[in-house]
C-alpha cells in the first residue's frame, strides 16, 4: 500500500533546444554552421547531440521512448544555413551582431508555448555529448537558469534557461547590458561546477569550441566522429591525463581540474608536469616535486596512490584531495 | 601527593538530594584510563548498576576532563560526557569542548559524576569559587568541596539550550556577583522531552551522539553552572609551556589547513567524486546536488566567519550567514540570532542523506537541531530513513499520523518542508515525531516488514557519512564499534583514505590498520586532544608520552601509552559485555550486506556477509578477544575490570 503522506506531484517540465548559428565566423573565415564533421556539417552534429541530449533527459522520468523536444535554429537575417539533418524551427535574430542574448532572445520567444526550458548551445561545439545536453537539463531544479562554470567561466552557451526568463533578457537588451552574467544576477541561477558534470563528459569535451581553422583541425584531430552525437572523440594527447582538486587543493590551483601531458606516462612525470602548470601548488600540495604528506591522489577515483613509478595511461583522472577526511 | 594534572578526586553529586561529595581516584586508575573516554568508561562501570535503565535515576551522567584541560597545550579544553545511551543500551561518550571544561577543572576534580533525579524542573551550581567557605562540605579527602546547590529550572523548561544558558548566566551575574564566571551546560527542548538522541550543550558546542541530553531530561536538570579558582599543578611547567608552543606551531601548519581554510564540510564534494557520500539513506553514494552544499561554493556565495573552541588555534568552525528574510527557528518572525556552525557530518545527513540539496534548507535545519538539542546524523539518518519508508508505502497514515489534528506532512526525499517539520515533530515528540524520537532501530521494529533491513544503524546509532560498502576498513569500525556506528572513537576512514588496502574489498590487514585507528582514537581521547592535531604528529605514541610525562611526572613509555588505549578499548567493550552486549549486535544493517553501490567510482562495489565476518574475526584475533569477540576472563583480571 502506498502512503499518501509521503508524496507530491511536480509539473512535467517541456524542454526544447536552441542552436546558436548566427555568429559571423569572422576568424574562421568560413561559416562554422557548413564546417565537416565525419560526413556530417556541422550544424548537424550539434543539432543532432542537443535532439539526442532531450531525448535522453526525457526518458529518464518515462518508461517509453520519449521523441526529442523542439528544436530552433537561430541564424542571422538572410544567413545561408545547412540542414539540421532533423525537424527543427529556423528563426533570425531580429539585430544581428549583438551577442547571445540577443540569439537567445530569438530562440526563446520561438519556443514560447511549445516549450518550458531549453538547452541553449552555439553551433560550434563538435564534440557535444547529449549525456551532457541531458545532466544539465537534470541539474535545472527549481531554478530558472543552470549554467556551468567551469575554469572560472560561466558558459552560456552550454546552459538550460526557462522560457520565463525572456522578458528579463529582453529588459537586459533594452537596457544595453548585452552580457549573460547580468542575466545570471537577476534570474535564480544554479552555477554546475564541473565535478557535475564529469560522470556525463569526463573531458568536458562539450564546452570545447573553437574560432580559427588551426583550433577546428586541433579539436578533431583526436578522433574521427564517434557514434550518437555524431562528436568526434576527445582530442588530447594519448599521454595526457587530469587532475581534479577538492579542497585545499582547488584554493591552491585555484581551478577545479587540469589536463596535463603529453608524458605523464608516469605518476612522477605526471606531478612534474603538474608543478610546472600549476607553481601555486609548490609547497603544499606538491612536495619536491611528489603529493604533499597531507594529501592523497585517488586514481581514477578509486585506490590511492603515491609512488613516482606508478604507471598512467591515457586519460587517467588523478583525484587529489586533503589526506584528512575526518569529519 | 598526586601526579600533576590530576586532583585525583572525582564530585559525586545526587541531584535529588543536592548531597555532594568528593570521591578520591587512586592514581594507577588515573595512570592506566588517564582522562576523558578512557576515565569516563572507568568511573562508568563503577558508578554504573549492572542493567540500569539509562533513563532511571541512578543511571550515572559523568563528565570526564583529562590531564591537558587547563594547560596551555592547544585543544586541550575539553571534556568526556559519558552514560549508558538511551539510544543503544550500550556505553556512550562525547567529546565537546568549551571553557566549561576549564571552569570544571577550576573547580578541583577530574570528573563529575550525576546520580539522582530532581523532582522538578533544577539547574545545578557548582560554585568552586564562593565568597566564603560557609555551608561547603568536607570531601572524604580532607579538602573543601565546592558549594553545590540546587535550583529552580522552572523558568528555563522548554527554552533552547543556548537561551537557557544566556539566561542562566543572567541570573547568576546578579546572584553571584564577584569571582569567577560560571560557564554552563544545558539542554534544549529534545533532552526535556527524552528524545533519544538528544545532545548536551555548552557554550554553542554540543556533546552530541547517544542521546546524552536525554539522561540529563530524565534527571529533569535543565542546565548546570560551574566556577573555580583551583590551579591544575604541572610536573614540569617549563617542558609542558614549551611543547605547547611548538604544537600550536605546528597547528597553524598544512595538516590542518584543510579545517582552517573550508572545515569539515569540504569532505563532501570530494566524497561525491569518490562516490562514498551516503546519499537518500544510502540508496546512493553520489548526490546530484553536491556542488551546491560544497564548502567551495558555500565559502564562495555565502558570509562566513571562522571561530575555534576554547583553547584551541586551529580554529575550524565555520559559521555561516543565514538567507536574508530567513527567521530565527526558536523565534518566528524575527531574524536569527546566531550564524549556523556547520560541519560535515551535519551538512551529509541534512543534506544528501535526505535528498535535499538546497543549501538555505540545510542551514535552516542544523540551526533547528541546534535550538532544539538533535544530534543531527541520528535526526537526519532517522527522517532519511521515514523518508523511503513513505516512499515505499509502509507509514500508513491511519497508523502513523504525521501530527494529529493538524495538516498532514509529506515525507519525501528532497522535500525541505518535510525535513524541518519531522525536526520539530521529534523534538516534541507530537504524532510520528514520537515514533522517530525513538531513533531508527526502534522505529524499525515497529513500523515492521522489511524496515529493520534499511534502518541505518549499527547497535541503534545512526550510520555517519561514510558509505561502508566503498569504505570498508570504516565498515568493520562502524560493526565492532562499542558506541555503534561511530566515526570518532573508529577513524577506520583514514585506513580507508590510504595507500596499502583496498577500500572496496577489506581484508584482514584491513582489521589490522582499524584497530591502529582505534587505538590512536583512544588515546586523543583519553589524553584529551583534538583529533584534528592528529597529522601534526608523526607518531602520536611517540609524542605524546613525553608530553604526558611532563604534565604527570610518570616516567611513562609509549609502550604503556599503547596498552592504555588497548585498555580503554577493552574496558568500553567490557561494559558492554556486563549489559548484555551480544556478538549478533557487531555488523551492518542488512541493505549493506545485500545491495551493492550502483553509482559513480563505487559502483558495483558490494561488501559480503562473509567478508564483513572474515573482517570481524580478524579484528577480534588481533585484539585478543575470543573469536566471537568476547573479553576473556584472563584478559579482564589482568587489566583489572571486574563486574563492578
Amino acid at each position: 500500500m502506498r502512503s499518501d503522506i509521503g508524496h507530491t506531484t511536480r509539473p512535467v517540465i517541456r524542454f526544447g533546444g536552441i542552436v546558436l548559428a548566427g555568429g559571423r565566423s569572422s576568424r574562421m573565415g568560413r561559416p562554422k554552421a557548413w564546417l565537416p564533421v565525419g560526413d556530417r556539417t556541422m550544424l548537424a552534429t550539434v543539432a543532432g547531440a542537443v535532439a539526442e541530449g532531450l531525448r535522453g533527459a526525457g526518458s529518464r522520468l518515462a518508461t517509453a521512448p520519449q521523441p526529442a523536444g523542439p528544436i530552433v535554429i537561430v541564424g542571422a537575417p538572410g544567413q545561408d544555413l545547412p540542414p539540421a539533418g532533423l525537424p527543427v524551427l529556423r528563426v533570425d535574430d531580429d539585430v544581428e551582431g549583438e551577442g547571445p542574448l540577443r540569439g537567445l532572445a530569438a530562440g526563446l520567444g520561438a519556443l514560447t508555448g511549445k516549450a518550458d526550458a531549453a538547452y541553449v548551445s552555439s553551433c560550434d561545439v563538435p564534440l557535444l555529448k547529449p549525456a551532457f545536453v541531458a545532466r544539465m537539463i537534470a541539474l535545472l531544479g527549481d531554478a530558472d537558469i543552470a549554467v556551468p562554470l567551469v575554469d572560472d567561466r560561466h558558459h552560456p552557451l552550454a546552459a538550460v534557461y526557462r522560457i520565463g526568463v525572456l522578458e528579463t533578457v529582453r529588459d537586459l537588451l533594452a537596457r544595453n547590458q548585452r552580457r549573460p552574467f547580468f542575466l545570471f544576477e537577476r534570474r535564480p541561477t544554479r552555477v554546475v561546477t564541473a565535478t557535475d558534470l564529469l560522470a556525463a563528459d569526463p573531458g568536458l569535451d562539450s564546452l570545447r569550441n573553437f574560432n580559427t581553422p588551426e583550433e577546428y583541425d586541433r579539436l578533431l584531430a583526436g578522433g574521427g566522429a564517434s557514434s550518437g552525437a555524431g562528436a568526434a572523440a576527445a582530442g588530447s594527447a594519448a599521454t595526457s591525463v587530469v587532475f581534479e582538486f577538492y579542497g585545499v587543493a582547488r584554493l591552491r590551483s585555484g581551478r577545479e581540474r587540469i589536463e596535463v601531458g603529453p608524458a605523464a606516462t608516469t605518476l612522477g612525470a605526471a606531478l612534474t608536469a603538474l608543478e610546472r602548470a600549476c607553481p601555486s601548488l609548490s609547497g603544499t600540495v606538491l612536495e619536491a616535486g611528489r603529493l604533499g604528506r597531507h594529501f592523497r591522489l585517488s586514481l581514477n577515483g578509486g585506490q590511492f596512490v603515491s609512488a613516482p613509478d606508478q604507471p598512467l595511461a591515457a586519460g587517467d583522472t588523478l583525484v587529489v584531495l586533503s589526506a584528512e577526511v575526518g569529519g | 601527593m598526586t601526579a600533576g594534572g590530576y586532583f585525583g578526586r572525582y564530585l559525586r553529586i545526587d541531584v535529588g538530594t543536592g548531597e555532594a561529595r568528593f570521591i578520591d581516584i587512586p592514581e594507577s586508575i588515573l595512570r592506566h584510563y588517564i582522562g576523558g573516554v578512557g576515565l569516563g568508561a572507568w568511573l562508568l562501570l563503577k558508578e554504573a548498576p549492572p542493567g540500569v535503565d539509562p533513563l532511571a535515576p541512578e543511571a550515572p551522567l559523568i563528565f570526564a576532563l583529562s590531564p591537558f584541560v587547563g594547560t596551555p597545550l592547544t585543544t586541550s579544553a575539553k571534556f568526556a560526557v559519558v552514560a549508558k545511551s538511551p539510544l543503544t543500551n550500550r556505553i556512550n561518550d562525547a567529546l565537546s569542548s568549551s571553557h566549561f571544561a576549564i571552569a570544571a577543572k577550576r573547580a578541583g576534580m577530574d570528573a563529575l559524576v550525576l546520580v539522582g533525579a530532581c523532582r522538578e524542573p533544577g539547574v545545578l551550581i557548582i560554585d568552586g569559587d564562593p565568597p566564603a567557605a560557609a555551608g561547603a562540605t568536607r570531601s572524604n579527602a580532607g579538602a573543601t568541596a565546592p558549594v553545590a546547590r540546587m535550583e529552580s529550572g522552572a523558568d528555563l523548561w522548554g527554552l533552547s539550550a543556548a537561551d537557557a544558558q544566556e539566561r542562566l548566566k543572567e541570573r547568576l551575574r546578579s546572584t553571584h556577583a564577584g569571582g569567577a564566571p560560571f560557564h554552563t551546560a544545558a539542554i534544549g527542548p529534545a533532552g526535556e522531552n527524552l528524545v533519544r538522541f538528544a545532545t548536551l550543550s555548552n557554550d554553542g558546542r554540543h556533546a552530541g551522539r547517544g542521546g546524552l541530553g536525554a539522561v540529563m531530561g530524565s534527571k529533569r536538570l535543565k542546565a548546570m553552572a560551574v566556577r573555580g579558582r583551583a590551579f591544575v599543578p604541572l610536573a614540569d611547567p617549563k617542558t609542558v609551556h614549551a611543547a605547547a608552543t611548538d604544537l600550536s606551531a605546528r597547528s597553524f601548519g598544512p595538516a590542518t589547513e584543510k579545517y582552517r581554510e573550508l572545515g569539515t564540510v569540504a569532505n563532501l564534494l570530494a566524497f561525491n567524486r569518490l562516490a562514498v557520500l551516503p546519499t537518500r539513506n544510502f540508496q546512493d553514494s553520489t548526490f546530484e546536488a553536491a556542488a551546491a552544499l560544497s564548502a567551495e561554493q558555500l565559502a564562495a556565495t555565502r558570509q562566513r566567519t571562522r571561530s575555534s573552541c576554547a583553547a584551541c588555534t586551529i580554529g575550524c568552525e565555520n559559521v555561516y550567514g543565514r538567507r536574508p528574510g530567513a527567521e530565527d527557528p526558536a523565534r518566528p518572525g524575527e531574524p536569527p540570532k546566531r550564524g549556523v556552525r556547520l560541519e560535515y557530518e551535519s551538512l551529509f545527513a541534512l543534506g544528501p542523506l535526505c535528498g535535499i540539496g538546497d543549501p538555505d534548507a540545510v542551514l535552516e535545519a542544523a540551526a533547528l537541531c541546534d535550538e532544539l538539542g538533535i544530534d543531527t546524523i541520528s535526526a537526519g539518518g532517522t527522517i532519511a530513513f521515514a523518508m523511503e519508508c513513505a516512499g515505499r508505502g509502509m507509514l500508513d497514515p491511519a497508523r502513523f499520523p504525521t501530527a494529529p489534528g493538524a495538516a498532514p506532512v509529506p515525507i519525501e526525499f528532497g522535500n525541505p518542508r518535510s525535513l524541518l517539520e519531522l525536526l520539530r515533530l521529534i523534538a516534541r515528540r507530537d504524532g510520528i515525531g514520537d515514533l522517530l524520537a525513538e531513533g531508527s532501530r526502534r522505529a524499525a521494529a515497529v513500523i515492521g516488514g522489511d524496515a529493520p533491513s534499511f534502518a541505518p544503524h549499527v547497535k541503534g546509532l545512526e550510520i555517519p557519512g561514510y558509505e561502508p560498502r566503498a569504505l570498508q576498513a570504516m565498515a568493520l569500525g562502524f560493526a565492532v564499534g562499542t558506541r555503534g556506528a561511530d566515526h570518532n572513537r573508529s577513524s577506520a576512514y583514514e585506513a580507508d583514505f590510504s595507500e596499502g588496502g583496498n577500500r572496496l574489498a577489506g581484508d584482514a590487514d584491513t582489521a589490522r590498520r582499524a584497530i591502529v585507528t582505534e587505538d590512536r582514537a583512544a588515546l586523543m581521547d583519553s589524553l584529551i586532544l583534538c583529533k584534528f592535531l592528529r597529522g601534526v604528529f608523526s607518531d602520536l605514541f611517540e609524542e605524546a608520552a613525553p608530553l604526558l610525562r611532563a604534565v604527570t611526572g610518570w616516567d611513562l613509555s609509549p609502550a604503556e601509552l599503547h596498552d592504555a588505549a588497548r585498555r580503554i578499548v577493552t574496558a568500553r567493550k567490557w561494559f558492554n559485555e556486563r549489559e548484555g552486549w551480544t556478538p549478533a549486535e557487531d555488523t551492518l544493517p542488512e541493505r549493506f550486506l545485500r545491495e551493492p553501490l550502483r553509482d559513480g567510482a563505487s559502483a558495483g562495489a558490494t561488501l559480503s556477509r562473509q567478508r564483513l565476518s572474515e573482517m570481524i574475526a580478524a579484528y577480534n584475533r588481533e585484539r585478543g578477544f575470543s573469536p566471537d569477540g568476547h573479553v576473556p576472563g584472563a584478559m579482564r583480571t589482568g587489566l583489572g575490570l571486574t563486574a563492578r
